[in-house]
């Protein structure tokens, strides 16, 4: 039971790293990114093949951030002159061709096979304490995202991002480089995602283009949608309520006895409806963003 | 390989793409939001028809009018139940519902039928020879099939009421609701006619090949791709844009210049490269009418 907290908590605290991430786009700046995943899968992969050729950890984690945020640059340019529908559709089409290249480029990283026994850092040092050890690393590397993305957007950056939401073309009217805010917004979105990916990485052992299908990014989407898009603690909250759901399988095993393939697909399935549930009736999420008045306006009661 | 071999083989893949393209051109059009779960809808009905045809025993012609009727009406109970209450939501809102709706319906798949590969049972075809090419008798009953199915959807969007009434509202909405058409009606007439479409593309998938539970989302790109390739909201144009596509994939493939052979493992590949540079150089598609 303690084993499974902790294990929940590990994996609560990654995709609350990602969530974040994708926040910043969707619920701040109103990117409608559908290929958060190939992120996650660039941190991961680069961070896990560069650990098991021998390179310190926090550079192979600091290179997939970097790949991570040249390919975010590289899906943001097409923002210029698409809709934001069709924009959509690119960043999902772009992430599935990334994971297609890794599936098929065995040299590379053994296909669809995956990357296994990427080890874990530091292990010797904890040993049986090791999930406890990373559980806290999680924490602090979370507790770090999430005050570095506040921060941003209580700025006046996070502020024009939130105008970008709301009114593109009156922050354009303002002088803004629409392009340029949105590209940076996309490459902030893309280091925080591919940290969590590799964090992801070290700690299950094993990536394979499977671990970041569509679904998975469907599964940040629900923390968001659930959370409460662009409410950072919101998604913090969405992330806890999706992975329990996600991974409590592993805990009901022992007591329901149904087909592992049954139960993975109840569980699609749950997490699909309440998506549908609190995109009908509750869009607002757990949390609702809450209104930021600026100062100078409300100082003076109200003119 | 045989140029009448070559376009027998475009015309199979491009009747099917073209129903489901179809079905997402239709509730891209009238709802503005690109779904994800038309192709979702092509798996279940044909599914449906399996469980009429071989569960129940039915004649399969009639168990597929019955699956793809069941389809329809199921995509009318979506908008009520779901897409009813997003009317105002954001674009990107109403596609994360119907990733959700698209999940849904996937799981229940294969929650009720099982992650197995199926069939309707017909056994292994022996196959024709016209024209110099090799072509199942399955294959031509597809391209007859889509090729009614196309002809008598013109016929009814142009010679009957509820078809002008769909294309008035696909036109202008408000100048149709001033005009005294029920738009909400409407909109559910398209979601019926968009999921039987969906199905009948599913069940002629079926019948070439097998029943996955994914039969469906494997295709999710390849029909934005058609979509967007023939101009969303313009049914003609996902005819157009599966033809094309079809054609792209099936020459990219039988490619062989010198020592250059297109690999085929990047064959779902083509559909990403069409996809983004038509995107690029022309959004509003081959026969794009319109952009907002």
């Amino acid at each position: 039971m303690f084993a499974f907290l902790v294990h929940f908590l590990v994996m609560t605290g990654v995709f609350a790293i990602v969530a974040l991430s994708l926040n910043f786009q969707v619920g701040l700046t109103g990117l409608s990114n559908f290929g958060q995943a190939a992120f996650m899968m660039i941190g991961a992969y680069t961070s896990a093949l560069m650990y098991m050729a021998g390179v310190p950890f926090v550079f192979g984690v600091v290179a997939g951030m970097v790949v991570s945020a040249v390919f975010a640059l590289i899906i943001a340019l097409p923002s210029q002159n698409l809709r934001a529908d069709y924009w959509a559709i690119v960043s999902i089409a772009a992430a599935e061709s990334l994971r297609l290249f890794i599936n098929n480029e065995k040299w590379l990283a053994e296909g669809p096979f995956g990357l296994r026994g990427i080890p874990r850092p530091l292990s010797s040092l904890f040993g049986d304490y090791y999930t406890l050890f990373y559980f806290f690393l999680v924490l602090i590397l979370l507790g770090l995202v999430y005050f570095a993305l506040e921060r941003l957007n209580k700025s006046p950056f996070g502020r024009v991002l939130r105008g970008l939401r709301e009114a593109e073309d009156l922050m354009e009217a303002l002088g803004k480089d629409v392009f340029q805010f949105k590209a940076v917004a996309m490459i902030i979105g893309g280091l925080v995602a591919a940290l969590g990916g590799s964090l992801y990485a070290h700690y299950i052992t094993f990536v394979s283009p499977e671990s970041f299908a569509p679904a998975v990014t469907f599964l940040i989407w629900t923390m968001i949608i659930v959370g409460g898009s662009g409410n950072a603690k919101g998604v913090i909250i969405g992330a806890v309520v999706i992975t329990l759901l996600n991974t409590s399988t592993r805990l009901l095993k022992d007591y329901i006895y149904l087909p592992t393939s049954l139960v993975a697909a109840l569980r699609t399935l749950s997490i699909g409806l309440l998506t549908i549930v609190f995109v009908v009736a509750r869009p607002q999420g757990i949390l609702p963003e809450r209104k930021q008045v600026v100062s100078y306006t409300s100082k003076e009661g109200g003119n | 390989m045989q140029a009448t071999q070559l376009i027998f083989n475009i015309l199979t893949r491009a009747s099917e793409l073209a129903l489901i393209g179809l079905s997402l051109t239709l509730v891209y059009d009238l709802l503005d939001f690109a779904s994800f779960a038309q192709n979702e809808f092509a798996t279940l009905g044909a599914y449906l028809v399996l469980l009429f045809s071989v569960g129940l025993g039915m004649n399969l012609i009639l168990a597929a009018v019955i699956g793809v009727i069941i389809t329809g009406l199921l995509g009318m109970l979506t908008d009520r139940v779901i897409f009813r209450w997003l009317r105002q939501s954001s674009a990107p809102i109403r596609m994360v519902a119907s990733i959700g709706l698209a999940q849904g319906i996937r799981s229940i798949v294969q929650v009720f039928w099982g992650g197995q590969i199926k069939d309707y049972g017909l056994g292994i075809q022996e196959p024709l020879i016209i024209l110099g090419a090799k072509v199942t008798p399955i294959r031509v009953l597809i391209v007859v099939v889509a090729a009614i199915a196309m002809w008598g959807f013109h016929l009814f969007l142009h010679q009957t009421d509820i078809g002008r009434s769909i294309r008035a509202t696909s036109d202008n909405r408000e100048l149709a609701e001033s005009t005294g058409i029920d738009t909400e009606r409407v909109v559910l007439y398209v979601w019926f006619l968009a999921c039987a479409f969906a199905a009948i593309g599913g069940i002629l998938i079926g019948l070439e090949t097998q029943l996955r539970p994914n039969m469906g989302e494997a295709l999710l790109l390849a029909t934005f791709c058609v979509v967007i390739l023939g101009g969303i909201g313009n049914v003609y144009g996902a005819m157009v844009g599966a033809l094309i596509f079809a054609a792209a994939e099936n020459i990219g493939i039988a490619i062989n210049v010198g020592s250059f052979q297109f690999p085929v493992k990047y064959k779902p590949a083509l559909a990403f490269i069409v996809l983004i540079l038509t995107l690029l150089i022309r959004p509003t598609g081959v026969l794009g009418r319109k952009e907002s």
